[in-house]
């Protein structure tokens, strides 16, 4: 009986060394590195939550396949008798508080107060795709567009005219020109009334998600989808139209919320190749880890916190401060706002302190530097105007927005900062700390949200999971 | 390698801290940023400061009478006349003269109109509409806050820059000459008296960026390294006269990587005049204000149609009534502002880049909506060698026939985008372009 040699391939480099063939297994989970060659195939499974209730949904996705990162859960609400929308900024995201991805008791990714995180994340969608694009798909429409002056000639007639005098939010409807007012409308299919449905992606809740795809085949465990729910009374949920009734509940349609995911296949012997050649698979990738903290404008003048991070790789510090005013339904915002002081000196000054150092040698005031740090942080430009950024110039219209004064709404709405964190190094046990002042916030109580983007590393061996901070 | 953050404030600033071409007599803005051992990361490097306007000696900000503006697509970076980057020795890297010009063509190329809402509104103070930006900047009673990249070739490029004199360019000078506020402001109607002494003034400057920390290792390799050498990018300027119906203009550039060159009109009047914009980017007008209209452009390279071979025949050569801007020529402007294909934003459009006389009859250039016109002529070289094409010891040509038949001289400022070399041997640096 012949005895089984295990021969390697090898090749010879143009350099006339010999060497083994490199592996021509590509990594599969790894977006990007796959050859297009392949023969791609997709099953589309819809999945009803496993639980659900006005305050929570679990999703079970079945072990098959790879998750397609851009899967999507669909929601809409029900029984909404008021002229309400989900708020400009953030849309139908509105509506869920903390995102949750599990497998076999352990957390891969968890976002809180996910809501807020992607008030800052949607910052970034440009203006353009937001009206065109995400109206439809999750509601939100921050863009805005020149409105013009109509100017009336000696005959009365009005006319256009090239002067814009300022800007307003550009909601696919042109202002109308009432005796009273100029207003400027939503489109019926983004009114809850009508009760659309939007869509979230799944690389949304979970931002790992944009840079890996996960394995479901190799798994063990089943992959829960948990979401954590605004609650139906919170006046968090939707904004209303001015003169409408406030305090009313909101409910999500429960009996109209899927979880559509994209499986793919890879010919078998393909995904059959590449689970052989990955017995362990390492992921590393980011998570966000909220600190929040009660403020009052006193408090907020000059603040000193520690926001956590000891012993972490912490790549980045992304902060923002909102009214808690329990009215947020009456703002087209809603809550999802991180405000700019609006009386005072209207100043602000910030640094970042960690392994005994600051971030910046001066504490930063310049709030359009601010601004700048964003796209530093992040690698793009935030799609927000000066006046909704830092409150300067006075550009926005003071004509209505569904009922409500435009500039009231959004001026100085969206002063959210975040900082790169540049030593490349891990967080000393004493973690980060942030320098803020504010001055000064108008009355009332605020939320100080600090969101650190840190290293994780999940581990699949034999299809069981483990996660660890990196 | 870690990065750390710098703050530098300018050397020559005066004790309040404040700058201004007319008031402070201090046109001149020097901002060094020292010979360590790092590297410079250019695309991080921002000017930061406040920005605000008066309408008279008084410091009297604008009101909703006065006819004051400014060009509302680049904002602050009107105030910029050149910019300069040159070592401790002395030796220059890149200097931009016009830099306020360039950046008004540059800008629109390469922003759409919701990045002037939004990415350059908040940062250099634009906007895509005359009357708002006049009534959100100029009018402002408060000092605007801006923070803007150095929009050039050097600071543009992705390379870092070692600023090390042992292994580096030997620091870095950036020397920023203001522009006289009767180039920066201009007239919303026909006459400037509401602002005849108007100005700018510029406080809490400062430039900041990052730098670049190498490990220990890399430090003694870069320290005993005999020989590096850095390509970056550069934009030239050039300025011609055109004033008649046959510009045939020659230059000798002295470059030998030319990838693009663009240029922009303005007649020559316009320049350093309060009720008109010296900073517009026009086609050319006759003194009646009718447009001059371009028949054809021809671009050569030693005496020979390059890199058309053939001329750029515009649509008013066969009907002169037309008054749609010629597509060969918006899209040989775009792409050699901006690789054409690459493009993924601009804000060059039929409502800003229009062949329309400059009357009331029609719409005067100042009535222009989403930034104001965006006229500019340009050929691309980067498509043919990806390495620039050499001027060198050969002339560039430029051939224009127009409708200019009054006399009413225009400024054509010519920018030409280069790609340098900077060879740094024993300490010793050499620029050759």
């Amino acid at each position: 009986m012949s005895e089984i040699v295990e021969t390697q391939e090898m090749e010879t480099t143009i350099q006339g060394d010999v060497k083994p063939t490199q592996s021509n297994v590509p990594d599969l989970v790894k977006i990007g590195s796959i050859p297009s060659n392949l023969q791609i195939d997709y099953d589309t499974t819809v999945y009803e939550p496993v639980t659900k209730s006005q305050s929570f949904l679990r999703f079970q996705i079945d072990n098959k396949g790879i998750l397609h990162s851009n899967s999507k859960l669909t929601i809409s609400m029900t029984g909404v008798t008021e002229s309400a929308f989900f708020p400009f900024g953030v849309g139908v995201n509105s509506l869920i508080e903390r995102a949750t991805l599990k497998c076999g008791g352990k957390t891969l990714s968890e976002i809180d107060d996910w809501n807020h995180y992607m008030a800052y994340r949607s910052m970034f969608i440009a203006a353009e795709n937001n009206k065109e694009r995400e109206s439809i798909t999750t509601a939100r429409l921050m863009s805005y567009q020149l409105e013009y002056n109509n100017i009336k000639s000696a005959s009365t007639t009005e006319i256009p005219n090239t002067k814009a005098q300022a800007i307003a939010v550009d909601t696919g409807l042109y202002p109308s020109v009432g005796a009273s007012n100029t207003e400027t409308l939503m489109p019926d299919y983004l009114l809850a009334d009508n009760a659309p449905v939007f869509q979230i992606s799944l690389a949304d809740l979970f931002p790992f998600l944009k840079m890996n795809q996960i394995p479901l085949y190799m798994m063990r465990d089943p992959l829960f989808v948990e979401l954590t729910l605004v609650g139906a009374n919170s006046k968090n949920r939707l904004s209303i139209q001015a003169g409408e009734t406030t305090g009313q509940t909101y409910n999500v349609d429960l009996n109209n919320v899927h979880m559509i995911i994209d499986h793919i296949y890879y010919p078998p012997e393909q995904m059959e190749a590449f689970a052989a050649a990955n017995q362990q698979i390492t992921l590393s990738y980011h998570d966000y880890n909220l600190s929040k903290q009660s403020l009052v404008p006193s408090q907020a003048k000059n603040n000193i916190r520690n926001v956590g991070g000891a012993g972490r790789i912490v790549t980045k510090v992304i902060h923002g401060i909102s009214n808690n005013a329990n009215d947020g339904e009456t703002q087209a915002l809603n809550n999802f706002q991180a405000e700019y002081p609006n009386t005072g000196n209207n100043t602000v000054e910030l640094n970042v302190r960690y392994n005994n150092s600051f971030i910046y040698p001066i504490d930063v005031k310049n709030t359009a530097r601010l601004y700048n740090l964003i796209t530093t942080a992040e690698g793009m430009t935030p799609f927000v105007p000066r006046d909704s950024y830092n409150d300067e110039g006075n550009s926005i219209t003071s004509n209505l927005i569904y009922g409500r004064q435009q500039n009231a709404q959004f001026k100085g709405a969206m002063f959210y900062q975040a900082h790169r964190l540049h030593k490349g190094e891990r967080v000393s046990g004493k973690g980060i700390d942030l320098y803020t002042k504010y001055d000064e916030l108008s009355g009332g109580n605020y939320t100080q949200r600090v969101w650190l983007e840190y290293l994780k590393i999940a581990t699949i061996t034999n299809g069981v999971l483990d996660v660890y901070n990196g | 390698m870690s990065t750390e953050h710098f703050e530098i404030v300018p050397d020559n600033v005066q004790a309040n801290g404040k700058v201004s071409y007319d008031k402070s007599g201090n046109p001149t803005i020097r901002i060094k940023i020292p010979d360590v051992e790092r590297h410079l990361l250019a695309g991080t490097v921002r000017l930061n400061g406040k920005f605000q306007c008066f309408k008279n000696a008084a410091e009297d900000a604008p009101d909703a009478d006065t006819a004051m503006r400014m060009t509302e697509a680049i904002g602050v970076y009107s105030v910029i006349d050149s910019l300069t980057f040159q070592n401790f020795n002395g030796q220059t890297i890149e200097k931009i003269d016009n830099y306020n010009k360039f950046c008004s063509a540059f800008i629109p190329v390469g922003g759409s109109k919701q990045d002037l809402f939004d990415s350059y509104g908040t940062t250099a103070l634009s906007m895509p509409n005359f009357e708002v930006q006049r009534l959100s900047v100029v009018n402002n009673a408060s000092a605007n806050t801006f923070s803007i990249p150095l929009i050039s070739g050097l600071m543009n490029g992705h390379n870092p820059i070692p600023l090390s004199s042992g292994w580096g360019i030997g620091g870095l000078e950036i020397i920023i000459n203001l522009s006289p506020s009767s180039n920066v402001f201009f007239s919303a109607s026909t006459t400037s008296a509401s602002f005849a002494d108007g100005f700018y003034e510029l406080s809490d400057l400062s430039l900041t960026g990052e730098t670049l920390v190498p490990e220990p290792a890399q430090l003694q390799q870069l320290q005993t390294q005999k020989q590096s050498v850095i390509e970056y990018n550069t934009i030239n300027t050039f300025y011609q006269n055109i004033n008649s119906t046959n510009a045939v203009l020659s230059m000798n550039l002295g470059l030998s990587k030319v990838l693009s060159i663009f240029g922009t009109i303005t007649p020559t009047n316009f320049i350093n005049n309060l009720v008109e914009n010296g900073l517009a980017n026009l086609y050319p007008l006759n003194t009646d204000n009718s447009v001059a209209k371009i028949k054809s452009v021809i671009w050569q390279r030693a005496g020979e149609r390059f890199p058309f071979l053939y001329n750029i025949d515009t649509m008013q050569k066969d009907d002169n009534a037309q008054e749609f801007a010629d597509p060969q020529i918006v899209r040989n402007f775009q792409s050699a502002v901006k690789v054409f294909s690459e493009m993924g934003r601009t804000n060059v459009s039929p409502e800003n880049n229009r062949v329309e006389d400059n009357t009331a009859a029609s719409l005067s250039y100042k009535l222009f909506t989403d930034g104001g016109s965006t006229a500019g002529i340009g050929v691309s070289y980067d498509h043919i060698s990806n390495d620039g094409v050499s001027f060198k010891n050969i002339p560039l040509g430029l051939q224009m026939n127009l409708g200019l038949t009054s006399n009413n001289p225009h400024a054509l400022y010519l920018f030409v985008h280069n790609k340098n070399t900077i060879i740094i041997e024993n300490g010793n640096v050499q620029v050759i372009s």
